[in-house]
């Protein structure tokens, strides 16, 4: 897909799936030629981050409760948005199948919907925290709906935020029933070797279905990008 | 737009947000319960940070160390013990006049004041806001919040949930001002008619001459028409040129006072101004010599100087 039309695709929908695309390339020479990568390994307060990240089901005892692996192991993923309690979280999320399985689906849905559900009012003035710092950093109030420049940008993360107020604590209220029931979510498998996934971080919510047995080999490589060449 | 991990507590949105927080808060409770009151100095302070920060971080940093400076762009401070510090929120105002033309000397006064109230309710055993009609101080706390907001592309929505009943109290209150000038200049009126020819005469001479020897703006009087003076607050950027050998400058003034010396009408605060049709920006212009502009020496200072230099004669 040429880089204007993936642009445009994902402006429109706020996703774009490619399958088995430049399945030989590097995840980070992919990424180069599609935008800026996000160098998070600078950026994340511990260090410890590496800037293409590997991602595969791992059990709960497995992995430590600062990741989503370490709390819901290989059971189902919440919907969120990545790095929600970032000032400003990354725009755009690439994922990347390394090793895929057709049993595991990435689930999308767009924060319009919930703004529809919730209703706009609240979803403004729903306020969240992070719900730890790091030792010297500082909680701060953080909006469900921020500004960047001329854009509006949505955060969700019924883990990594903590309501602050009544509006924050019906988003997570309704959020909570909503995965059930939504019709409007989306469900992508990424099964096949290149099989790239991109999500703009700012306007669609990802999660990820449960793990079966034998699929716990599925492996993703994951960037962040800051902008999408157009 | 570049990610960001960690929150800087000077930034636009960390302040705004807890101004939200804040006005939330607020309304929780009636409007004449204290703690409607209180909330309402805390949101403002909020409100003021993050319109200062909306300009840059950096006017938020004490500028007593340049560790807090550094801190503000974001730098690592390694001095130890270093804990940031901020101005003082009488400061914050301060700055936000002279930086927003929008932020009159009428709003920093309504802001002075609420920020007194909070004073007086954290630092002393007064009990500031349970007997404190909100008459007194709602409409211009809103107005106060608004013009605020303004300067950050915001509106009172984005921090109230009414935010209709606020805009309603505000133009009660302007109206209400408009009201009193209107009576006030019609009060004077009547004391001019009442005058003698000669008087009067008398009076507009000494206006005129009055007029010609201050800094100001010399406009017709509402009430008697003679000429009298409208003073401004500067506004905008100072535009400068060079005229043979002197430098003029004009930069824009908002009006802030109004004073007539014939009559005795005056005038403060933008929102009377402008309902009498004395609220429009005017041109304030100073010219300078070259030598006073560039601080060179005066030309008593060079009179001098060439006296030293001259000898006398002298039959020695």
């Amino acid at each position: 897909m040429a880089l204007e039309k993936l642009a445009v695709n994902l402006r429109q929908h706020g996703y774009v799936i490619l399958r088995q695309w430049r399945p030989d390339d590097a995840t980070l020479t992919v990424g180069h030629t599609v935008g800026s990568v996000v160098d998070v390994s600078t950026l994340a307060l511990s260090g410890h981050v590496p800037t293409v990240q590997t991602l595969v089901p791992t059990s709960r005892h497995k992995a430590h409760n600062t990741v989503y692996s370490g709390i819901f192991g290989l059971g189902e993923f919440p919907l969120h948005t990545d790095l929600a309690h970032w000032m400003v979280p990354p725009r755009y999320m690439m994922l990347r199948c390394q090793r895929g399985s057709q049993a595991v689906a990435t689930r999308l849905l767009a924060a319009s919907e919930i703004v529809t559900r919730v209703g706009s009012d609240t979803v403004r003035q729903a306020l969240t925290r992070q719900r730890r710092v790091a030792p010297g950093r500082i909680f701060c109030v953080l909006p469900l709906i921020f500004s960047v420049g001329a854009i509006t940008a949505f955060r969700w993360d019924p883990v990594f935020l903590l309501p602050v107020n009544e509006a924050a604590l019906h988003v997570r209220n309704v959020m909570g029933d909503l995965a059930k029931c939504c019709s409007k979510m989306s469900s992508v498998v990424l099964a096949e070797l290149g099989d790239t996934l991109l999500v703009d971080n700012w306007k669609v919510l990802h999660g990820r279905s449960h793990v079966p047995n034998g699929s716990t080999d599925r492996h993703l490589e994951r960037i962040y990008l800051s902008e999408v060449y157009q | 737009m570049t990610p960001e991990a960690q929150a800087h507590r000077w930034s636009e949105q960390t302040l705004f947000a807890k101004a939200k927080l804040y006005a939330e808060q607020m309304q929780r409770h009636p409007v004449d319960h204290w703690e409607f009151g209180f909330w309402s100095t805390l949101c403002l302070e909020m409100l003021g940070r993050a319109a200062l920060a909306h300009i840059s971080p950096i006017l938020l940093a004490d500028n007593k160390t340049w560790e807090n400076l550094a801190y503000a762009l974001g730098t690592t401070v390694t001095t130890k013990k270093f804990s940031p510090t901020s101005l003082p929120t009488r400061q914050v105002f301060t700055r936000l006049g002279k930086l927003s033309p929008d932020f009159s000397d009428e709003i920093q006064g309504i802001c002075a004041e609420h920020v007194d109230r909070r004073n007086r309710e954290l630092h002393s055993g007064e009990f500031v806001f349970v007997d404190l009609g909100s008459s007194q101080w709602l409409a211009r706390f809103y107005l106060a919040c608004k013009v605020i907001l303004g300067t950050m592309d915001k509106t009172l929505d984005d921090i109230l949930s009414e935010a209709e009943d606020a805009e309603d109290m505000i133009t009660a209150y302007r109206d209400k001002a408009a009201g009193r000038v209107q009576r006030d200049i019609r009060c004077h009126r009547r004391d001019w008619s009442n005058k003698s020819p000669k008087e009067r005469k008398g009076a507009i001479l000494e206006a005129n001459t009055w007029a010609t020897r201050q800094i100001g703006h010399r406009v017709k009087c509402p009430s008697c028409s003679s000429q009298a003076i409208l003073k401004g607050k500067p506004a905008g950027e100072v535009q400068t040129t060079v005229i043979e050998n002197e430098i003029e400058q004009r930069q824009s003034q908002i009006p802030s006072s109004f004073e007539c010396v014939a009559c005795g009408l005056k005038i403060t605060g933008l929102s009377k101004l402008s309902a009498c049709g004395l609220g429009d920006a005017f041109s304030g212009t100073t010219t300078y010599t070259a030598s006073e502009y560039f601080e060179l020496y005066t030309q008593d200072e060079l009179d001098e100087a060439v006296s030293n230099l001259y000898e006398e004669d002298f039959n020695e």
